[in-house]
């Protein structure tokens, strides 16, 4: 690993200067970065910064909060001793502005996409979930805070485990929901109210009022991010001294405000600070259901001299989330809900130039997470019996009263330690550059809440997995522990780049599985043609509720004598505990494979991806036959005033069976999906661009298990069976494109964007269903196979399934029309508007004989960013 | 009426012969006096029966002796004269039938002497053909008190309307599967399944009993409730809710269906052990925890004489959809009463019964919702009939569009004096 020391750092070179904003005057703060090294600096209060190298063949990038990033090859620089850089404010007024995702080359992995300012400010983005809209493949919707946002990278089904395997990656700090148990049912995995149990980060809580750019790795992510299986979104805070930025984001349901303001102290370093706040009703004409949160994000930099090369944050953000639903007044039932969420995340990183040694990375983080849902639910479903035990066994009791109010309350209090190091160096030889990173990580999930909480005495009879009283703290911490290593190597021709990176990552997960997942990626550029390929294997652990559920109540009712006097009431139950053993379950993995070429002649860019992702070992739910005993009962004597006298009834004992849900790793979905960019040359004369992004995605899900169901129906004195089934495979395609035009005029600092998406259709069905049970157990429980040539006879007509999952849907082609408008003050205030399905056209189609709209009603909004600078 | 004993016809015929062998031998010396005398039949109504016209009814009169028949109608009065008729022994049959009632009445061994004049008083009955057992009232959109109650509430009344006791034993209920073209239904059931001969349910449960266990008697009711349970009980509307304890009976299948294996509904179906259950006799999955539909009844009220098997279960499949529902086959000749009830009337009313069932349909609330409005829905009273016979007659015309009203609030036995 340390073989090229000897010879790169006998080249050193230093870089120094100053950088100056547009009235040349010098600007403090200023971020000078070598991606390439993983090696940067802040410029001091004077704008000068001095930068050592082992290479001049590199490229500085220069940022700071309120300007354009500037990218400069060092190559290129004569001085190198007084380099002058002067940095522009990031304004409409500037010729190049970029409003789209913009596909990149990045250290962070293969198919990345960075979203910069100017993109964030163009979709009136209130949180992450917005600028996702951007990339290809993903559509444009009206906002609306109160249903939680979710990453879905290069999947045509939508779903939580693709979702749990997006990792959002805040300025280095990995977001984790692994100990999220937030859920009334955990059975379903649902219900939690709008907490995202075993499912991705709520993405409506990751404000990015302070947010300098957002970069989504859709391909093969760089070996230092694990525990992930589906790509990562890498989000940057901006870092810098500003003026007070208040921004004001309105549409129909929908208000945000922020402020966010860079302090520059002269001893104390630097302070980015932000704020926001936003909250969402349901639908325009009412207020019952709801959604607010506040962020509040310090980030502070140390200032050190500039010769110790040592540069330190210390973040401190708190965020809070409330999804509500209110009791009106008008309201005849009582049926509130609050599901509230507070984080606060602690974390110290940095970054030391140790010279000979390379640079060495720092993140120590912890994340600890108050949830609290209080569900106050009216109950109606009374006169019941009251089954409440927590133990196995067979009970005396009696009814619930025709209506109560049930209060719920879950306690959850997660808690991630996330600490990562790494060094990079860096070594030259010839025509070729190397860069090596190793690291090592560990996280830690905990929930130490004190659980699911239910009182008024109420259980409800259903067969809920963990609906009864459970206590997180028992629950065992989920540990991760990794190491990772990569090594970069790029050759330097006068036509061609050639860039190799080959990275390994090991993982120790949930202290069982040692699992390794190599991460590859080669690329190869001549001229303006670059042709890549990848290829990796990505680890996800499975959440905790995954792995511990709680137990699942199984209850039945022996005996029912609902008196007209209620003394005399009686009902004997039986609860059927069962305790999951779920610590079988294995890390789903993503195995992702590409191959794309980007061709980018003077002023022309077409870049194209072909993908196959395979998502394996998912983790999903099997129904499995569970039959218990149900022992009847006969009345002896009916003494008046009192419960009857009843005795069970020897020998009759009837079977009664459940299916109940089991977690298993059966879940496979195998995609292949194209991806498209393509900008074709700007129209100097009118200052017109175009940019059309285009996905085609396939996704076919196959269940490895079986499917076991009950029949139909029942007639006679038969009794039902269960029928054994091939789960049936589920294919979804989707064929998305958008046009967008960009009218930028930057005389009058205004810009337009008029996105048209062409749907050219999404089809969803079933492959090779059978409708027919190969199987069926008894109500004894026996299992008995159907012959081949049986299965289709009348005596298995209630085994046959519906045949509703066969036919297909396809939507036909429409186009939906998005208009979003910006206009820029001279002092840099800024004013814009967004219209969803701009022309008001709602096309419609007929599937299975129910009419369905394909796109979504007008929606409109603004948006106000005021500038308030205290210097003048 | 029938002959029932044998013993008094011989008996009088005896008698009759010894009598006419006195008279014979006694007025032997009366030979030129015709032997032949008169009978005047007055018809008078039974006690209780008003508004029946005893005009020109056909009274025949049989004589005993050697069965020869006459027969005349009655004057305005009510009165038929029989003049110079045979002296003898007679029988009086007096019957007649119209679209509202039937009369009838009868007199026997009226002697009829020589040259006399007999004054005979015939008292007529009457029967209003609409006798037997009718669907009085059926409750099931739910009650008006804040979701308590829901439709846990549901019952129907089946009301006596004839004039003498009879037995519920064994009499079925059903309830009819179908859209009724609701928003969203627009798929009579007619175009997939013909109702001529046979209607199709989803549920159906039966009266058990064997024979003479649950009597209705003359002018009063039984009911069938979902749950025998009282809804005033714990409701802070309790003035909205129904207290079905009364009921005569409660439908429980919770214990029925996890023998079958399946799922009881523990919510809506509750076991009051001091009021009987409905046999189970056939319930599709979909539909185990109701009476009937709230948004559009389909009712039958079945002869005991039906039955139902595996074999009768025939699939549904709505075009378009791929869902296949089993329903039960229910013969047209073996319903007693049915009934159709609607929402109201936005719904495109298509029929699940053929018009000799019901040729109408009744609107729970003409032109508005009637979910959980507590509104039910009642056989009207014939006026006309129960003032004619002095005892409540439900009007039955076959068509629930005059037959029926709705009620504010259900009115349970309400009927019954």
């Amino acid at each position: 690993m340390v073989f090229g020391v000897s010879v790169c750092y006998a080249q050193k070179i230093t870089l120094s200067g100053k950088v100056y904003n547009a009235r040349s005057e010098p600007l403090a703060y200023v971020n000078l970065a070598i991606e390439e090294l993983n090696l940067g600096t802040f410029s001091d209060l004077d704008g000068r910064f001095s930068l050592t190298l082992p290479s001049q063949n590199l490229q500085l990038v220069i940022s700071s909060m309120g300007y354009k990033t500037q990218k400069v090859l060092i190559d290129s620089i004569t001085d190198l001793t007084n380099v002058s850089i002067i940095l522009q404010e990031d304004l409409l007024e500037l010729d190049d502005i970029i409003v789209t995702a913009k596909k990149t080359i990045s250290q962070e992995g293969t198919s990345t996409y960075e979203i910069g300012e100017q993109a964030i400010k163009q979709v009136q983005a209130m949180n992450l979930s917005d600028v996702l809209a951007l990339l290809p493949g993903n559509r444009i919707t009206p906002p609306d805070l109160t249903q939680p946002g979710q990453a879905n990278l290069r999947s045509a089904i939508q779903s939580n485990a693709n979702a749990f395997g997006t990792a959002i990656i805040l300025d280095g700090t990995a977001l984790s929901n692994d100990a999220n148990l937030q859920a009334q049912n955990p059975a379903a995995l649902t219900n939690g109210g709008k907490s995202q149990v075993a499912g991705g980060i709520d993405l409506r809580s990751i404000s990015l009022a302070n947010v300098e750019s957002v970069e989504v790795i859709s391909g093969v992510a760089s070996p230092k991010y694990g525990n992930l299986s589906s790509g990562g979104i890498l989000v940057k805070s901006k870092v810098g001294a500003s003026p007070w930025i208040t921004t004001a984001n309105v549409s129909a349901t929908n208000y945000q405000a922020s402020v966010a303001k860079g302090f520059e102290f002269k001893k104390l370093g630097l302070l980015n600070t932000d704020f926001s706040y936003a909250y969402s009703s349901g639908s325009p004409t009412e207020r019952q259901t709801y959604y607010q949160n506040f962020n509040l994000g310090l980030r502070w930099k140390l200032p050190v001299p500039q010769e110790s090369k040592w540069n330190h944050f210390t973040t401190f953000r708190v965020g809070h989330s409330d999804d509500g639903r209110r009791f009106e007044p008008d309201e005849i039932n009582r049926n509130e809900a609050d599901v509230k969420s507070t984080s606060y995340l602690f974390g110290v990183s940095g970054n030391v130039d140790l010279s000979v040694l390379g640079a060495l990375h720092y993140n120590v983080s912890t994340q600890v997470v108050n949830q609290y849902s209080y569900f106050d639910s009216f109950g109606n479903d009374g006169p019941f019996p009251i089954i409440e035990a927590l133990e196995s066994g067979t009970y005396r009791t009696t009814y619930a009263p025709l209506v109560y109010n049930e209060i719920k309350e879950i306690e959850g209090r997660p808690v991630n330690v996330n600490a990562n190091i790494s060094i990079s160096q860096f070594a030259k030889k010839d025509k070729f550059k190397f860069n090596f990173e190793s690291g090592l990580q560990y996280t830690y999930d905990k929930n130490t809440g004190r659980g699911r909480v239910s009182s008024g005495n109420i259980a409800r009879p259903q067969d809920l997995i963990g609906s009864r009283s459970a206590t997180f703290q028992e629950i065992p911490a989920s540990k991760n522990f990794s190491a990772y290593h990569q090594t970069r190597v790029t050759r330097n021709t006068e036509h061609t780049t050639h860039r190799l990176n080959l990275g390994l990552r090991y993982d120790y997960m949930l202290e069982r599985y040692h699992l390794l997942s190599p991460r590859l990626s080669l690329s190869s550029a001549y001229k303006t043609f670059t042709a890549r390929v990848a290829w990796g294997l990505a680890y996800k652990a499975p959440a905790m509720i995954q792995l511990f559920p709680g137990k699942t109540f199984i209850d039945y009712i022996n005996f029912n004598y609902f008196s007209e006097n209620p003394a005399e009431r009686l009902a004997i139950v039986t609860t059927y505990v069962q305790q999951p053993s779920n610590e079988q379950l294995r890390p789903n993995y993503v195995d992702m494979k590409e191959v794309g070429f980007d061709w980018s002649p003077a002023s022309f860019t077409l870049q194209a991806t072909f993908f196959r992702k395979d998502l394996r070992r998912g983790i999903n739910h099997t129904n499995e036959l569970l039959l218990l005993p149900k022992q009847n009962y006969e009345v002896v004597s009916t003494p008046a005033g009192q419960q009857p006298e009843v005795v069970p009834i020897p020998g009759d004992i009837t079977n009664i069976p459940r299916t109940i849900k089991v977690l298993k790793n059966n879940e496979y979905v195998i995609t292949h999906g194209v991806e498209l960019v393509l900008t074709p040359p700007k129209i100097e004369a009118t200052g017109t661009e175009f940019h059309f992004r285009y996905s085609y995605l396939e996704s076919i899900l196959t269940d490895t298990g079986f499917d076991t169901r009950r029949s139909s129906f029942v007639v006679g004195s038969d009794q039902v069976r269960f029928g054994v089934y091939e789960n049936n495979r589920r294919r979804r395609v989707n064929s998305f494109g958008t046009l967008t035009l960009i009218q930028h005029i930057p005389s009058l600092r205004f810009v337009l964007t008029l996105s048209t998406e062409f749907n050219f259709y999404q089809t969803q069905g079933s492959l090779d269903r059978n409708l027919h049970a190969f199987a069926y157990y008894d109500i004894e429980g026996n299992y008995i196979p159907i012959p081949e040539g049986e299965r289709e006879d009348m005596a298995f007509n209630n085994l046959k399934l519906d045949a509703q999952s066969l036919v297909p849907d396809r939507t036909p082609f429409h186009a939906n029309f998005n208009l979003q408008v910006r206009k820029e003050t001279i002092h840099g205030h800024s004013f814009s508007f967004f219209a969803i399905n701009a022309p008001w056209y709602n096309p419609t189609f007929e599937n299975q004989g129910r009419r369905r709209q394909l796109n979504d009603r007008l929606s409109v909004g603004f948006n106000f960013s005021l500038k308030i600078n205290s210097k003048t | 009426m029938k002959p029932s004993k044998f013993t008094k016809p011989i008996l009088t015929r005896l008698l009759a012969f010894i009598l006419a062998v006195v008279i014979v031998s006694s007025c032997s010396d009366d030979d030129a006096v015709p032997n032949l005398g008169t009978l005047e039949i007055q018809l008078q109504l039974a006690s209780g029966l008003s508004d029946i016209p005893l005009s020109n009814i056909p009274v025949k009169i049989t004589n005993a002796i050697d069965n020869s028949e006459l027969e005349a109608n009655t004057d305005a009065s009510g009165q038929v004269i029989f003049e110079n008729i045979a002296a003898s022994t007679y029988n009086v049959i007096v019957t007649q039938s119209n679209d509202d009632y039937t009369l009838s009445g009868t007199a026997n061994d009226i002697v009829v002497t020589r040259q006399e004049t007999i004054n005979q008083a015939v008292e007529i009955n009457a029967v209003n053909p609409n006798a037997g057992l009718v669907i009085k009232e059926i409750y099931s959109v739910g009650a008006n008190d804040g979701f308590a109650s829901l439709f846990k509430d549901q019952f129907i009344e089946i009301f006596n309307n004839s004039s003498e006791t009879l037995f519920a034993d064994g009499l079925y209920i059903a309830n009819l599967f179908g859209e009724t073209g609701d928003t969203g239904e627009d798929t009579p059931i007619t175009d997939i399944l013909d109702i001529d001969e046979f209607l199709y349910a989803n549920l159906i449960d039966q009266i058990p009993g064997s024979g003479q266990d649950y009597p209705v008697e003359s002018g009063k009711s039984i009911v069938i409730a979902l749950n025998a349970v009282n809804y005033k009980e714990g409701n802070p509307q309790a003035d909205k809710a129904l207290d079905n304890t009364d009921a005569t009976l409660e439908r429980y299948s919770v214990a029925w269906l996890l023998d079958q294996g399946r799922d009881g509904n523990n919510i809506f179906d509750l076991d009051n052990p001091n009021v009987p259950n409905m046999n189970n006799i056939y319930i599709y999955e979909a539909t185990n925890f109701y009476l009937f539909n709230t948004y559009g009844v389909g009712a039958l009220l079945i002869s005991k004489d039906a039955s139902f098997s595996d074999s009768d279960i025939v699939d549904y499949t709505r075009p378009g959809s791929s869902s296949t529902f089993k329903l039960m086959k229910v013969p047209v000749d073996k319903v007693l009463d049915g009934v159709e009830i609607l929402e109201n009337s936005q719904a495109a009313s298509f029929k699940r019964m053929p018009n000799t069932i019901d040729a109408g349909f009744h609107f729970v609330n003409a032109d508005g919702n009637a979910f959980y409005s507590g509104k039910s829905s009642r056989r009207i009273k014939d006026e006309t009939a129960s003032a004619r016979f002095g005892r409540v007659i439900l009007q039955d015309t076959n068509n629930s569009g005059v037959d029926f009203e709705s009620l504010d609030f259900p009115d349970k036995y309400g009927y019954n004096q």
